[in-house]
Order: C-alpha cells, then structure tokens, then sequence
C-alpha cells in the first residue's frame, strides 16, 4: 500500500516536472524565435472528431499560406460551436482576443470592436476584399462605415420540408402562414411531427419569431424600432408573439421541444420523421451528418418563410447571416492577408462541397446547385436582409430575444410580455 | 539568552514562512484576490473590460433580487439543499448500514459500484443522462411502451414543471456514493460492544440505529451534511450539462444564472454581484453551522 | 425457535443481498448503456437504443480510435495536468498543514480560517478574475495555467485535511525528535513521512477527481487542441455537427476505460484514503 501511494506520488512529481520544463520550452521557444509572426486562428470545428474535413482544409491552407510566408505561423484552434462562445467570450473580456476568429458579424461583433478588441481593417476591405465579395455580405462585418473582418458564407433562414411526407399527405408547400396553420393537424393525424425544433438551443426557436415580425410589420418596424422610434413593444412585434403562440397551440413540435439541441432537432427532420423545419444554408449538411437512416434528406424542398396574411413584409424579406472572421486586436499585418488568402475561389468551391456554404467570392457560386442554388438566389434577391437578431443585436439583447421566444414557446410569457422583455433589454443597453 | 530568543524566534519565523508561505502565496493569488476583484467589480456597471467609472453602488444586487429567474434560481438552490438532506443523505446512511457492516457478501464489489458514478465526469454524466431522458427514444419513453398499451413520449427535461425533478434524479445518483463512503467510514469507529449491550437491554434495531449508531457517528453526519449543503449551492456542472438552466430559467440555480445573465451578457459587473450572493449565502451556512451545529457537539 | 429464527435470518440475508443487488445494477446502468450503445451501429441505437447490441459491431470503436487519434494526445494532456496539480497540492498543503498543526504561532487559527474560508468558493464563481489574473503572469493557453488554478482551489481542503490529520500526532513524538538534537525536519521524516500515507491518499484521490473531471476550467484556459483534456474531448465530439448517438457512446465509452481502469484497480485505496481523511476531518 504504501509502495503504491510512494509510486504515485514519485510519478505525478516526474509527471509535474516534465510539463513545467515543456512549458518553459515552450515559453523561451516563443521568446527566442521572435523573428516568425504567429497568427492565432480561431475556427469552428465539424464535429466529426480528428479528421473532421473542414479542420483538415483548415490547416492544410495555413500550411499553404506558411510555406509562401516563411516568416508567418498560422496557428489553427479548433473549436465546437458552444464551446467557441464561452471562450470567445471570456477572451474578449480578459481582453486577449485571438489575431483571427469566428464571427458571425452583427452587434456582437459590434460590441467587441467598442470594447476596442478589434482591428480595424477598413483600408485593405476597400482595397483588396470588396473586390472579390459584394458590399453587401461584406456589411455583415462592418458597422459605422468602418470593417472588422470579411464573410466566407452569406446566406439565409428557410423552410425546408420533407417531399415525402407533404405527398403523403397531400398538402402543398404552404405560401401563407394560414395554411401553414392547417398543415400542421394533418401532419400530425398521418403520424409526423410537423415541425421539428431544438428549442433547447434557443438560437433556433428565435427564428421563429423574428420571421414572423418581418413578414407582419416589414423593414419599417424593425427600423422604427431600431431607430428610436418606434420600439421592440410595438404591434408588430406583439403580433409575431401571437402568431407563434396560435403555432404553439397546436403543438406542432416534437415532444420535448424545449430541451432538444439543434441535433436533436436535425436528426429528427433527416430521419425523415418530421415535415419542416425553419434553419439556415447548413441544414441539409447537418441533417445528413445527424440522422441514421438519411431519409429526410432524399428528397428536400425548400420555400421562403410563409407571409402572413395583411402583413407589410415582402416574401422576398430574408433573414439570414453567414460565417466569416473578424480580425483581433493587436492581430500581427500579416493576418488581413492570410484572411485574403484564404478567400479565394478555389477554397470557397472546397467550402462549398464540404459544408454546404454560400460562397461569397465572385466566381465560385458556379459550383451550387438545387437547393443552395435557390438559397443563394433568395439571398441575391433581397429587398431586405435582416441578419440573425441574436447576432445583429448586442449581446444582451439578443439573449433577451432569444429567452423571450422561449418563454412563450414555454406558456410562461404573454406575447405582451415576451415584446416587453426584449424592449426592456434594448432600452437599458441603448 | 536574549540572543538565543532572537535567534530562534528568526529560525522559526523562516521555518513558518517557509511551510505556510507556498500554499498561502498561491491560494491568494489563485483564490483570494480573483474573488476580492470580483467583489469590487459587482459596485459597477462593467463589461469586463475598459476603466471601471460606471459606479452604481448596490443597484446590480437591487436588480438581482427583482429578476425572476434569480429567485427561481435561489429557490432551485434550496431545494437541492432540502432534498439532499432529507432523501440522499438518508438513503446514503441505509445503504451504508446495508453493505458497510458486518459480513456482507460482496460488500466491496457493491461499494466500488455504489461509489463509480462519484468519479465520472459530470460532463459526460450529462450527455449519459440526456441520452437516457431523450423523449423520442429514451428510457421512460421505452419503459412507457413496456407498461401502457401503446408507446408515449415522456419528456422529463423538456417540460419545465419536471426538468428540476429529472436534475435532482442525476444529483442523486451522482453523490449518493460520496456520502455512503463517509458513512461507512463513520460506522467503523460505532464500539461493538455498545450495540451489544442494546441489542441485549432488548432494543430494536431501529433504536439502536436512533441510540447507538447515530451518536457515535455524530462528526461524520457533520461533514457529511457540511460538503453537502455547500455543494448545493454551487451544483454547476451536472445543470449545465443537463440543459443549460432550461428549459425557460425553470433548472436555473445560482451558478448557472451566474452564467447566464452575467458572462453571457457583458454583464460582468451583475454577475460578480450573483457571485458575492452566493460567498454570502455560504458563509452565512457556515456561520450557522459553526455556532449551532459544531457547537451543539462539543457541549 | 432455533430454526425460525435462522430462517429469518437467512431471508433477511436475501433480502438484503437482493436489494443491494438491484441498486447495484441501477447505479451502473448508466454506464452500462454507454457501452451497450458503443458496440451498436447507428440504425441499432436508433432503433434499439437500450438493447443487447445484436449483432456487436466493432465498428464504431474502430473508427473513434482509428480517427481519434488525438485520444491519446487528450489523455496525455488529462495525465499531465492531473499528476501536476495532486503534485503541488501535495507539497504545498502538506508543509502547510504541518506548519499550522505543529508549530505554535501568534494568529495560527487565523491563517488556519483563512485557507478555510476558500471551501466556501468554488472556481465556477471567480472565473473571470482568475482569467484575469492568468493573463497578467502570462499563464493562459497554457497546461500550467489550468494546473496553478486548479492546485489553487485545491488548496483549502487539502490543507484542512492534513492540519486536521497531524494535529493527532502526540506532542511526545515531536518533544522527543528536538530533545533528541532534531529538528522539525527530523521529526517530519522519521514522523510524518511514515503515518501518512492515508491522509496523502485521500488528498490525491480528492484532487484526482476533481483535477480529472474539471470541465470549465481547462475550457477557458486552454485554446490549442493539442493541449485538450479528455472532458474537453468529449464536448468537442459531440458538438455541433455531431455524429451518431453510437460514436458518441464509443467514445465516452473509450473516455471513461482510464478512469475506469484506475478506479477499480485502486478502488482499495481509493475508498480508504477517502474514509479514513474524511472520519478525521
């Protein structure tokens, strides 16, 4: 007995030693070798463990920019989608950002440049990136006539149905929100869940309600809200409340809705088990990955979001966003140009197959196809382009829109309630 | 003489400093200051980052005790101190009277499993448990299709009015082993002989549970109760992975809201505030603790 | 009579073996799906998810440790950091507890409540100033960084623990060591060194637990993935596009064989280190 602890302990103190003198190593290595520049890279991983090919792309592509620099190190860490947020996050608030990270652009990027942990890369944007991406992804990324990173996918939130079962049933593809309403009883009497949710996640369960306050009250109500004038209490955005709520009522998700994840939610739509689902450019590619039997995925349509009857919005409004990276502060020159580099047509065809992106790069959007053809076109078409709120807004309010739509999926909030929530989160953070 | 004092006070100083020095040096750098930082940050309106000139005194803490999801998450908190300490703590204390005593057949094999769930991570105990809780195939919902006519689809975590109930059923199973280990410990050190002379004057078992075994293992019940109401209130890891505080704020506990509505949202001046409530509410614990509990034993 | 009451005994007996039977099984079947789901191919553990994996694939297994090559990596790091942080905790709040429980100084107790005072905070709540703080001396993104932060928070059980320990060694033992010639050294090897051995246990297999198991912690330290704990490991699998509930079974299922392994193989030591620390405490 006493052997044994002696032999751990004499282990653990060898096992301590190593580490310190590998982290010395480590530290005098960076010290010594002050000539290389090195990047820190932020990326988002793919979930599919070591040899996750969008890791694989990721670093073979620092290894290519490497090798033209000599004297740049591309430092690739890669990260799962929740835990990037927490990390980010905190790294913001210790005031050490990555050289080059994730972002989905909008308020929160907006936030962390006024925290002053952004770069400002205006000059080489107008320079260099607008002309290979439109001035419209690109805005993703800017804010004030000033440009914090660039895009590498544009696209938008739409519904995707299953064919199968709408055949099987025998309804059409729903133009308006009312038919949508009816929809739902028949999906549910032939056996499916008619839409599939992870409300768990909150992000997916916001889109809900944020479609419904642009088709309701269009560009001028969110702007008015926006601007000042008008605010997040508006009819408007009580009436999306409602409208979710009459959604709600027919309890048209799968059971547990509230606690699912966006897994949960993508493998049931892909195992073909339910008949819509409202998601993002991505969501064939992660329905595919998630379900066991592929049977959602066989045969996928996609619409726009039903307009509502009497409502302002156009069925052409999108909601949507993309991926891209934002440049840190104190971020090494070199980082704008790896950034460039990266943004080149051949690698965004790459992105294209492996992902299921929405390129942005002029050129490679030649490679898309059936459905991200049509979402790519939806996006280019346009009128109004509102960027996820949870995004576009600052932080706290987006959080607020967010627990808002979950407290009225939940029957705890009024819709009245639930527009006071987020306006009260704009008002204090204005 | 004089001198020798001197010296040997100097000697012992040095030794003093040398003993206690690391550990105290690396605890209030690690520890102390972070937390008086904290306490500092939750006066003001802050971000987490840039000067700290947005002083509002108490208003964070005014704030706190007005937001709904707070007190759910205060509310939260006691409950898993009630439940603990009126069915784990128990439940633990049976099987260790169970398997702790006497010849049991198997007692290390049943303690070694009684005692696993203990070492698992909390992380993966989550992803274990929303896999076995999954509404669409999950163990109920099998469990329902084995029992009933027909296969319904119980969701447990995604409905707010039992998602704290399917929380405490992993709580339970996590530290419920902790807790018998302490006990089983405990029941070593009960004299033999006292029982005997019980079980002779005639006493049930029950009363020479009440009378005998109880008594003597007075301290252990103490530690016991000690780690398990401050682990209450800091329970973080397990709700976390179990649904992040929902569904709708309804698993939120302090350390989650902390979470929340403070790292998540800038908030960071609010959240140092949640944090000092819950130092306060642990202290206040140990301070009751000390003066009625400890005290109490030693009179 | 004699006969009745050893029949009652003997059923009494079942009973009990029964009850702790069944509870036995309820406490392990948790892990026991992770490992029936881990031999299952994807189309099983959907449609039988509880199941005798029927028939086993090894599959799964060998894909995760075919592609997770990063597994050994992770559990290197795991290692690493653990042995690291029991090291520190073990010198630092040993000498501590030496100090506090041997030697006679003004504003003992006081020192003694101060590091008592630490088990009333858990890391959870001082995240951020300690991220802070790591930053300041230059520790983020390192392996040292999580082990100093951990050893830390480690320290006031730990030093509670041994104080509580050593201060049952008879003052006879320690008078004779300095009539003797010898010092607080001499009475600290030829004393303390020799009885410890349970109390040092119970400390490392405390500071196991919660060093191997740390989740947040090495989350927000660490930022290469070179650098990953097994916990992080497992976030990091079953992210966002994640695979099927059959990779993710195999992989918690490969993640918890070190733990597993070290558990029952120890699980002597383990459960005596915690009781006989935890009675004197």
């Amino acid at each position: 007995m006493k052997k044994a602890i002696v032999c751990v302990l004499m282990v653990a103190l060898v096992v301590a030693m190593g580490m310190t003198s590998v982290s010395c190593q480590k530290s005098e290595g960076k010290a010594a070798s002050a000539g290389p520049v090195e990047i820190d890279w932020w990326v988002l991983s793919g979930g599919a463990g070591a040899d996750d090919p969008r890791t694989e792309m990721n670093k073979r592509v620092a290894a290519e920019f490497e090798a033209a620099n000599p004297n740049v190190k591309v430092n690739v860490n890669v990260f799962e989608n929740e835990a990037f947020k927490q990390k980010i996050q905190l790294a913001i608030q210790a005031g050490d950002p990555p050289d080059l990270f994730h972002s989905w652009g909008g308020g929160v990027m907006v936030e962390y440049a006024n925290q002053g942990q952004l770069t400002d890369i205006t000059d080489y944007v107008k320079s260099t990136l607008s002309k290979k991406i439109g001035i419209g992804a690109l805005g993703v990324y800017g804010y004030d006539g000033k440009y914090y990173g660039a895009p590498y996918d544009m696209g938008a939130v739409a519904l995707w149905y299953n064919k199968d079962i709408l055949a099987e049933v025998g309804i059409e593809v729903p133009k308006t929100w009312a038919e949508l309403l009816t929809a739902v009883p028949k999906i549910k009497k032939a056996g499916y869940v008619p839409i599939a949710l992870g409300a768990g996640d909150k992000w997916p369960a916001h889109f809900w309600w944020v479609y419904l306050a642009m088709r309701i009250g269009g560009i001028e109500a969110f702007n008015a809200a926006y601007g000042g004038s008008g605010s997040f209490k508006d009819e408007t955005f009580v009436n999306a409340g409602k409208e979710l709520q009459k959604l709600a009522m027919l309890q048209p998700f799968q059971t547990g809705f509230l606690s699912a994840s966006y897994d949960d939610e993508s493998r049931i739509f892909g195992d073909g088990k339910a008949a819509f689902e409202l998601m993002g450019q991505w969501a064939p590619n992660v329905q595919a990955n998630n379900s066991a039997s592929g049977e959602g995925v066989k045969n996928l349509g996609v619409t726009t979001f039903p307009a509502v009857e009497g409502g302002k919005g156009a069925l052409t409004d999108v909601m949507g966003g993309g991926n891209g990276y934002i440049v840190g502060a104190n971020a090494p020159k070199e980082t704008v140009e790896f950034l460039n580099y990266f943004l080149s047509v051949e690698n965004q065809k790459e992105q294209v197959a492996l992902e299921g992106i929405i390129p942005v790069v002029k050129g490679a959007e030649t490679v898309l196809e059936g459905n991200t053809k049509a979402i790519a076109e939806a996006v280019g078409n346009a009128g109004y382009y509102q960027l996820y709120y949870d995004q576009f807004l600052p932080p706290a309010v987006g959080e607020a829109v967010k627990d808002a739509v979950a407290a009225l999926l939940a029957g705890s909030a009024t819709p009245a309630k639930a527009a006071a929530m987020v306006d009260d989160a704009w008002q204090m953070e204005k | 003489m004089e001198n020798i004092k001197t010296l040997y006070s100097v000697k012992k100083l040095g030794l003093i400093l040398l003993l206690i020095g690391p550990a105290f040096a690396l605890f209030t750098t690690f520890v102390v200051m972070p937390v008086f930082q904290g306490a500092y940050y939750s006066l003001f309106d802050w971000k987490g980052i840039g000067p700290l000139n947005d002083f509002v005194g108490v208003k964070n803490f005014v704030r706190l005790f007005g937001h709904e999801p707070f007190r759910t998450a205060i509310v939260n908190n006691l409950k898993v101190v009630l439940f603990s300490l009126l069915f784990q703590l128990p439940t633990a204390f049976f099987f260790a009277l169970l398997i702790g005593r006497q010849k049991f057949p198997g007692a290390i094999v049943f303690r070694s499993f009684y005692f696993f769930p203990y070492v698992l991570t909390e992380i993966i105990a989550g992803v274990i448990w929303r896999f076995i809780y999954n509404p669409q195939f999950g163990f109920l919902t099998q469990l329902s299709g084995l029992i009933g006519p027909e296969k319904t689809e119980i969701a447990m975590l995604g409905n707010p009015e039992t998602a704290f109930n399917a929380i405490f059923v992993v709580i339970f199973w996590k530290y419920i082993g902790f807790h018998m280990i302490l006990y089983i410990a405990g029941l070593q050190g009960v004299p033999k002989d006292l029982e005997d002379a019980a079980v002779i004057d005639g006493a049930s078992p029950l009363e020479v549970i009440w009378h005998v075994i109880i008594p003597s293992i007075r301290n252990t019940i103490m530690i016991s109760v000690f780690l398990s109401v401050i682990g209450s209130f800091n329970v973080f890891d397990i709700v976390w992975a179990m649904g992040q505080g929902g569904p709708d704020h309804s698993t939120e506990t302090l350390v989650t809201y902390l979470y929340n509505f403070g790292y998540k949202r800038f908030a960071f001046g609010y959240g140092s505030a949640v944090a000092i409530v819950i130092f306060f509410l642990c202290l206040v614990f140990n301070v009751l603790y000390q003066k009625y509990i400890v005290g109490d034993s030693r009179s | 009579m004699i006969f009745k009451q050893h029949f009652q005994t003997t059923r009494d007996k079942a009973i009990k073996f029964t009850i702790a039977l069944v509870t036995a099984f309820i406490m392990f079947y948790p892990i026991l799906v992770v490992y029936l789901g881990a031999f299952k191919s994807k189309g099983q553990i959907n449609a039988d998810p509880f199941g005798i994996p029927n028939p086993a694939t090894l599959e799964t297994m060998k894909e995760i440790l075919g592609v997770s090559s990063s597994f050994w990596q992770m559990l290197f790091n795991s290692i690493v950091i653990t042995g690291g942080t029991i090291a520190i905790v073990l010198i630092l709040a040993m000498a501590a507890g030496v100090g506090l429980s041997r030697i006679q100084f003004k504003g003992r107790q006081a020192v003694f409540n101060y590091f008592i005072m630490g088990l009333l905070f858990p890391l959870t709540v001082a995240v951020l100033p300690l991220m802070l703080q790591l930053r300041t001396l230059g520790l983020t993104g390192t392996r040292l960084g999580v082990v100093m932060a951990q050893a830390a928070f480690s320290i006031p059980l730990s030093v509670f623990i041994f104080t509580g320990f050593f201060k049952e060694i008879p003052q006879e033992l320690q008078d004779a060591c300095d009539i003797d010639g010898g010092t607080l050294l001499t009475f600290f090897r030829h004393v303390i060194v020799p009885i410890s051995t349970p109390v040092v246990s119970t400390v490392s297999i405390l500071v196991f637990v919660q060093s191997w198991n740390q989740f947040l912690l090495p989350l927000l330290v660490l930022s290469d993935q070179a650098h990953y704990t097994i916990p992080l490991g497992v976030m990091q699998y079953q992210g966002q596009f994640a695979s099927g509930w059959n990779q993710i079974m195999g992989f918690i299922a490969i993640s918890l064989l070190p733990i597993g392994i070290f558990y029952f193989s120890m699980q002597k030591y383990v459960i005596e280190g915690l009781t006989s620390g935890a009675v004197k405490g």
